[in-house]
């Protein structure tokens, strides 16, 4: 019976592959289903136990060197079916389970060949079939059923041993390819029955070899011209500034504030290192990558939601804390009449109750998304992040507006994905992520979008790599040179716009993620968060590091 | 002291430690009412032990941290056996005050007088208070426990007169970082305890408990059980699946079922997997059993 979504179905396909390999950091590209689309239990975990025992590398080169073969299929299975066998019988011992999932397996696939449809039978290959029908009939207890002489030695010799080593699995496969096939279908030399056919050889080759995703690049978009000497020729080379707001209004839309309002803020804050900066804030995300963020959180989204909970979970036991007044005794308050007689007969003067304060729960939460090229290989992963955190102070009734950022032409660009007023934080999935990063401006900037209401307390989360660069550069001072606005200067000119933020009573906090080891961003996440900052490397931590850092503001709220 | 000491030896502990528990012994025989229990689980790890019984010894309070089944309230009992006390076992909620911790008046013979918690009780008698999850707990309420977790020893009660706790009362508070609910202590009580982390229980420790717990559990079960239970604990760590079914009560309790004749895997159903409310986690649980327990696996494979 087919149960559950075909992501939840994968997950779950993919826990047994790690469960039997007892590894979690690898992801194969071969999991196995029953035509029904359950996950097949048993060749899931002969999958992640060769992982286990043998040395995959050693396997993907043997299997490199049969790439292009005429029968490359025929021969990678041959392969499988001996290490099926050879896995089997080494943790049947520690295993016994192993036995009844094996039968079930070889029940299964028999069925679905009496089930098999007349594109089945055409598409598959007799010969592997032949022998898989043959090993599964044997699993219970029946004779294998194969009646030419030739198939049944070959079977005969796919019966490995537990005991075979890489080396030995790969040597023996050698030595059966050569005796059973190198004769029939060419003249003895392997050269002769090498012929390009594609690439499938590459997606078994992947069955064996994890795979990481590729290394972040820290590559950064820039505008043709290269930037000169004193940092802002890349900026320069633009021919306007009103044709750099031009292009950006093109680029990312409606505004969301009236151009007046938008003045006024850029004149008040585009000074001193800003001075030749603009800004602009739209209304919304990339719709582009709204289908790619949204794709990404439905395939990972099982993994997702239990951060989620889990965050949801622990939020609402410390706002459960901090938001009921606590009753307490004292020598003042309200009269408490139960307790009036310990008075007259104990002497006890706190006899009036007085209820704490709770003004630590009274506060607003925006999220600020560093948005900048350099974050492009995370662009899908932070979309899904932030998601988890807006759902879940969401949920926990918790004001919550989502703000991304960038800079390009020379313009720091605040996006808003979703509002104080919006119940639902799907606009996070338009986040994209383009451009350089002026995060002194971009913070100044996003402190003019806080909630002022009722003395509420602010809290700005931003979600950053710490290592804020742009093409346009710092103006010069006096005799000074001007100079990039990157390195020092621009962590420099961030902690002092969070020194600035921090006076007008803005909490703020970095949760740091980055491809970038903590030794190498540890020096300006300290300039610029101080202790407010915790870095989060993936999606388990995620829950424990926010609530823990959302918890810890509200402690320092309460004084 | 007997059969402790005998396990403290097989421990391997120094033999000037276990003179220095058998002086505290001598200089505070327990004489109370309460009765002393023998533990039903021992604490296997020799450097945790000897840590622990030294901070006891320098009249340290011990806070034990760690995550789901590293044993903090075994070592906590144990710890209250080694040293020939009664233990008073005080579990915290979000609810916990002041009242509920040291007492309350009540109404005896036409007279209101104090009725002592048992923090005040474990306080005056010299026992050893187990405060469990003690961070569940709001850190304003536990603020009443700080004079008597300090260098001042006492315990004010409005009314009724300061307490001067028994110099032989020791405080070991458990926490659970990881728990949903739980928080962090803050700075002012934290350091009113000396701190020890415990280590998740690797594979021949659970396989020692699983064999002291059930006597006619064989090799083969012990060593089956572990492995599904650190399957689990595994698959917890990589956030795949939640805390719930890395229960090590709930593994003990699904034994008990089984060794009385109910099929495994039906057992394990009630005692871990059943514990685990959403669907898919279930199915991500019932996998990893599947992988070591066969479906029709009966009491009679596991136990003699």
């Amino acid at each position: 019976m087919q149960t559950g979504s075909r992501e939840s179905r994968e997950r779950r396909a993919l826990n047994i592959v790690w469960t039997a390999a007892g590894a979690y950091g690898f992801m194969p590209d071969f999991l196995a289903f029953h035509r029904d689309g359950t996950p097949d239990i048993y060749l899931n975990s002969i999958l992640g136990l060769a992982h286990r025992f043998y040395d995959v590398e050693k396997l993907a080169a043997y299997v490199r060197t049969l790439d292009s073969s005429l029968l490359h299929d025929t021969f990678t299975d041959i392969l499988w079916l001996g290490i099926e066998q050879a896995v089997f019988r080494r943790e049947l011992p520690d295993r016994p389970a192993l036995a009844g999932l094996r039968r079930e397996h070889a029940r299964q696939y028999l069925q679905a060949d009496i089930d098999a449809s007349l594109q089945s039978l055409m598409l598959r290959r007799e010969i592997i079939h032949t022998l898989k029908a043959g090993r599964c009939h044997e699993i219970l207890g029946e004779p294998p059923g194969i009646c030419n002489l030739w198939d049944k030695r070959l079977y005969e010799a796919l019966d490995y041993p537990a005991e075979l080593t890489t080396d030995e699995i790969i040597a023996r496969t050698e030595r059966i390819l050569r005796r059973f096939f190198v004769f029939r279908w060419s003249a003895g030399h392997r050269a002769g029955w090498h012929i390009s056919l594609g690439s499938r050889i590459n997606a078994w080759l992947r069955r064996l070899v994890p795979h990481e995703p590729a290394s972040s690049s820290l590559h950064r978009w820039r505008k043709g011209s290269a930037i000169g000497g004193d940092g802002t020729t890349g900026y320069d080379s633009c021919p306007t500034r009103n044709d750099a707001m031009a292009a950006i209004r093109r680029a990312f839309g409606a505004p969301l504030l009236a151009e007046p309002q938008r003045l006024r803020i850029e004149r008040e804050l585009c000074q001193g290192n800003h001075a030749k900066a603009q800004l602009y804030y739209a209304v919304g995300g990339d719709d582009k990558m709204r289908v790619a963020n949204w794709a990404f959180w439905r395939e990972k989204q099982a993994q997702y939601r239990l951060a989620m909970r889990n965050l949801q979970a622990r939020l609402k036991e410390c706002l459960s804390v901090y938001r009921q007044p606590l009753s307490v005794l004292g020598h003042k308050g309200r009269l408490d009449a139960g307790r009036v007689w310990r008075a007259a007969y104990l002497q006890d003067s706190r006899v009036f109750s007085a209820w704490q304060e709770s003004i630590q729960a009274d506060f607003a939460v925006t999220l600020l998304l560093d948005a900048s090229e350099s974050r492009q290989n995370q662009q899908r992963i932070i979309a899904a992040q932030a998601y988890v955190i807006a759902q879940s102070l969401l949920a926990c009734a918790i004001p919550v507006q989502v703000l991304s950022f960038c800079s390009l032409h020379g313009v720091t660009v605040l996006c808003q994905l979703k509002s104080f007023a919006e119940s639902d934080a799907a606009g996070v999935f338009g986040y994209a992520a383009r451009g350089w990063n002026r995060d002194g401006l971009a913070l100044l900037a996003a402190a003019k979008l806080l909630q002022d209401k009722n003395g509420q307390r602010q809290l700005l989360l931003v979600l950053t790599d710490a290592n804020p660069s742009d093409e346009l550069g710092l103006p010069g001072k006096g005799k000074f040179m001007s100079q990039r606005y990157m390195a020092d200067a621009a962590i420099e000119d961030t902690a002092a716009a969070a020194r600035q933020l921090r006076r007008q009573g803005v909490r703020l906090i970095g949760l740091v993620n980055s491809v970038l080891p903590g030794e190498v961003t540890g020096m300006a996440v300290q300039a610029i968060y101080g202790q407010d900052a915790a870095r989060s490397e993936n999606i388990g931590q995620l829950a424990a590091v926010v609530s823990g850092l959302i918890e810890r503001q509200i402690q320092q709220s309460s004084g | 002291m007997g059969v402790m000491r005998e396990f403290l030896q097989q421990q391997g502990l120094d033999e000037r430690l276990l003179a220095a528990v058998e002086r505290y012994r001598q200089q505070y025989p327990w004489q109370g009412k309460r009765s002393l229990a023998l533990p039903r689980y021992r604490y296997y790890g020799r450097d945790i032990l000897a840590a622990a019984i030294t901070a006891v010894l320098a009249g340290e309070n011990l806070l034990l941290v760690g995550p789901k089944a590293t044993g903090k309230n075994v070592l906590a009992e144990n710890l209250a056996a080694i040293f020939g006390r009664p233990d008073w076992n005080i579990s915290f909620h979000i609810n916990t005050d002041a009242a509920y911790l040291l007492g309350t008046d009540t109404f005896r013979k036409g007279a209101v007088e104090f009725r002592p918690g048992p923090v005040y009780e474990c306080a005056e008698a010299g026992g050893f208070g187990v405060l469990d999850e003690i961070n569940m707990a709001r850190n304003e309420a536990l603020a009443v426990l700080h004079s008597l977790l300090d260098f001042r020893r006492i315990l004010d009660i409005p009314g009724y007169g300061r307490l001067h706790i028994h110099p032989a009362t020791r405080f070991i508070a458990t926490m659970n970082h990881g728990y949903a609910g739980t928080r962090e202590l803050n700075e002012a009580l934290a350091s009113r305890f000396v701190v020890l982390q415990l280590p998740l229980l690797d594979g021949e420790g659970l396989e020692r408990l699983l064999g002291l717990e059930f006597s006619r559990l064989t090799a083969g079960g012990r060593r089956l059980m572990a492995q599904v239970f650190l399957d689990l604990q595994q698959k917890s760590a990589q956030a795949e699946i939640s805390s719930k079914a890395v229960d090590l009560r709930g593994l003990l309790d699904a034994l008990h079922l089984v060794e009385l004749g109910l099929p495994v895997r039906q057992a394990l159903d009630m005692g871990l997997v059943n514990k685990c409310f959403d669907a898919e986690e279930r199915a991500l649980v019932l996998d990893v059993i599947a992988l070591r327990i066969a479906d029709d696996m009966a009491s009679a494979e596991l136990f003699e």
